[in-house]
């Protein structure tokens, strides 16, 4: 890979995640959604609430 | 007008309705505006009687207490409309996959059915994402009683014989050409067109009987079958931001005032046809209902998120300390029981006091039933993890259905349901009992399916169908 298409692909990434074009942007996100139960409740929560 | 059991003349009505419900009155006014006269048999009296109300206690097999079938129903004029609570909303076209009818064929009456009801005719529905939507209700303040009472007094169509019961049918080929009615005494009478109209309960417990009195009618119709209710109950809770709930779910739809006397402003979710096809669920509505601050529902869900989720509480802990945002959620829901054969109503062998059989109900609620909740519950919390809304938990009883206490709330759908082949349903496309000619059953035990919307406005729908389907036989 030259030095050249690196910058580009990553100057493609940053655009794509910072301006939401194409997809959504939580697909760049590793955080992943979990079942956490305590006493009576099952929260619905995110990686990130830990 | 009002007359006795005894002054029944046969020229005086040309249609016999058993009930005075929704779906009785709806029929005989809708007859009424084509001149056509009926006779309005109420085994009750023009208001609550304990001697009427006291023929509706059975007995219950499953987690409902036996005084479920007579807590949730009212035998007098203007039946169950006399406590009902008055939500309404059509079924989705997708609750009519099983019907032998579609969507399309009851909207004709929406219009007429709305006057009925006093409702306004608007239904509306936004979408929140591909899996869910925000949809409208509309508040039906209709006692029948009140508004319909006294204008059936004086019809010159209508004939009304309160406390009067249907008893028996006596059938000549395949066709009802006298009823047996008790009042003071035991009356006959003759019958050219006989509409059960007696409740989601009561039409399955009089069907049954009659075939135990007429054992070679109705022989394989799966009458009582299929038998389903409308689980409610409060499912879940959650915290969330005030202000993200109002911007997320922002629409101009009627709003419920003070929703189970929990919160001020309400937002009813259900799910899409996409989402119920590929998770293999039911339809389903949910309440979401933002609580009255500082309240301990709050305190007590909090404490329990910081037990979970410690970086998140103590942001939503910041913004209630500094911005007074925060607030706790409470998540009802009245969803959708997928019919089961087994799930039934029955005679049992004790009598009330005109001597038909007292009514048995097995009903268990279905792993479906409980997964659809569930599946909703998750996809709505994972909404608000990606808007940054908040966060929803749901109750044990979602993840484990033997902590599941019965709920079925008060509507009683299926029990004769309507189909094209006599062999799995009670009655055809036009309400008519399969090989009789001249019986019909009208209200929500026709339901082959239930959805989750409140039945009462499809009850009036399919009851003016039914009688433009009359008018035209006579």
């Amino acid at each position: 890979m030259t030095r050249r298409f690196a910058i580009k692909l990553f100057v493609s990434i940053y655009a794509i995640t910072q301006f939401n074009l194409f997809f959504d942007k939580s697909i760049f996100l590793l955080k992943k959604n979990l079942i956490k139960k305590e006493k009576n409740l099952h929260w619905i929560i995110n990686e990130s609430d830990l | 007008m009002i007359i006795d059991a005894e002054n029944i003349s046969d020229t005086s009505y040309k249609v016999i309705i058993c009930g005075s419900g929704p779906a009785g009155i709806a029929v005989a006014l809708d007859l009424e505006k084509k001149k056509i006269s009926s006779l309005i048999i109420e085994a009750g009296n023009e208001t609550y009687s304990e001697k009427a109300q006291s023929r509706y206690s059975g007995k219950m097999i499953g987690r409902t207490s036996n005084d479920y079938l007579s807590e949730s129903r009212l035998s007098q004029f203007g039946g169950t409309t006399g406590h009902w609570g008055g939500t309404c909303r059509t079924l989705d076209e997708y609750d009519f996959l099983q019907w032998p009818i579609k969507k399309k064929d009851l909207n004709i009456y929406l219009d007429e059915a709305c006057k009925f009801l006093d409702i306004k005719n608007a239904f509306g529905e936004k979408k929140l994402n591909k899996n869910l939507k925000i949809i409208e209700f509309q508040e039906s303040n209709l006692r029948i009683y009140d508004k319909y009472f006294n204008y059936v007094k004086k019809s010159k169509y209508i004939n009304l014989a309160l406390n009067t019961s249907i008893y028996n049918v006596k059938f000549e080929n395949d066709s009802v050409v006298e009823v047996i009615i008790k009042s003071k005494k035991t009356y006959s009478i003759k019958n050219k067109l006989l509409v059960l109209a007696c409740g989601g309960i009561e039409n399955s417990r009089l069907l049954l009987w009659f075939r135990h009195l007429n054992p070679k009618k109705f022989k394989n119709l799966p009458i009582g079958k299929y038998w389903m209710g409308h689980p409610f109950k409060l499912i879940g809770t959650g915290v969330a931001d005030n202000t993200e709930i109002k911007k997320n779910f922002k629409n101009d739809f009627h709003y419920f005032e003070n929703y189970m006397n929990v919160g001020k402003f309400t937002v009813n979710i259900s799910p899409s046809y996409e989402f119920i096809k590929n998770k293999k669920i039911s339809n389903a509505g949910f309440f979401l209902t933002i609580n009255e601050r500082n309240n301990d529902n709050f305190k007590d869900i909090l404490k329990n998120l910081l037990c979970v989720a410690p970086k998140l509480s103590n942001l939503i802990l910041n913004k209630t300390l500094n911005k007074n945002l925060s607030c706790g959620l409470s998540i009802f829901s009245s969803w959708e029981q997928d019919p089961v054969y087994n799930n039934s109503l029955f005679l049992l062998d004790n009598r009330d006091d005109l001597g038909i059989p007292r009514i048995g109900l097995k009903y268990n609620i279905s792993d479906k039933a409980i997964l659809t909740i569930r599946e909703i519950i998750e996809e709505l919390g994972h909404v608000f993890i990606k808007k940054e809304i908040g966060r929803l938990a749901g109750f044990d009883f979602l993840y484990d259905k033997s902590k599941f206490t019965s709920d079925i709330g008060g509507h009683h759908l299926g029990g004769t349901i309507m189909g094209n082949d006599s062999n799995n349903s009670v009655v055809d496309k036009n309400l008519k009992v399969h090989n009789i000619k001249n019986l019909f059953v009208a209200g929500s035990s026709v339901f082959p399916t239930g959805g989750h919307a409140n039945p009462t406005l499809t009850i009036v729908q399919l009851s003016l169908k039914l009688s433009n389907f009359l008018s035209k036989m006579i």
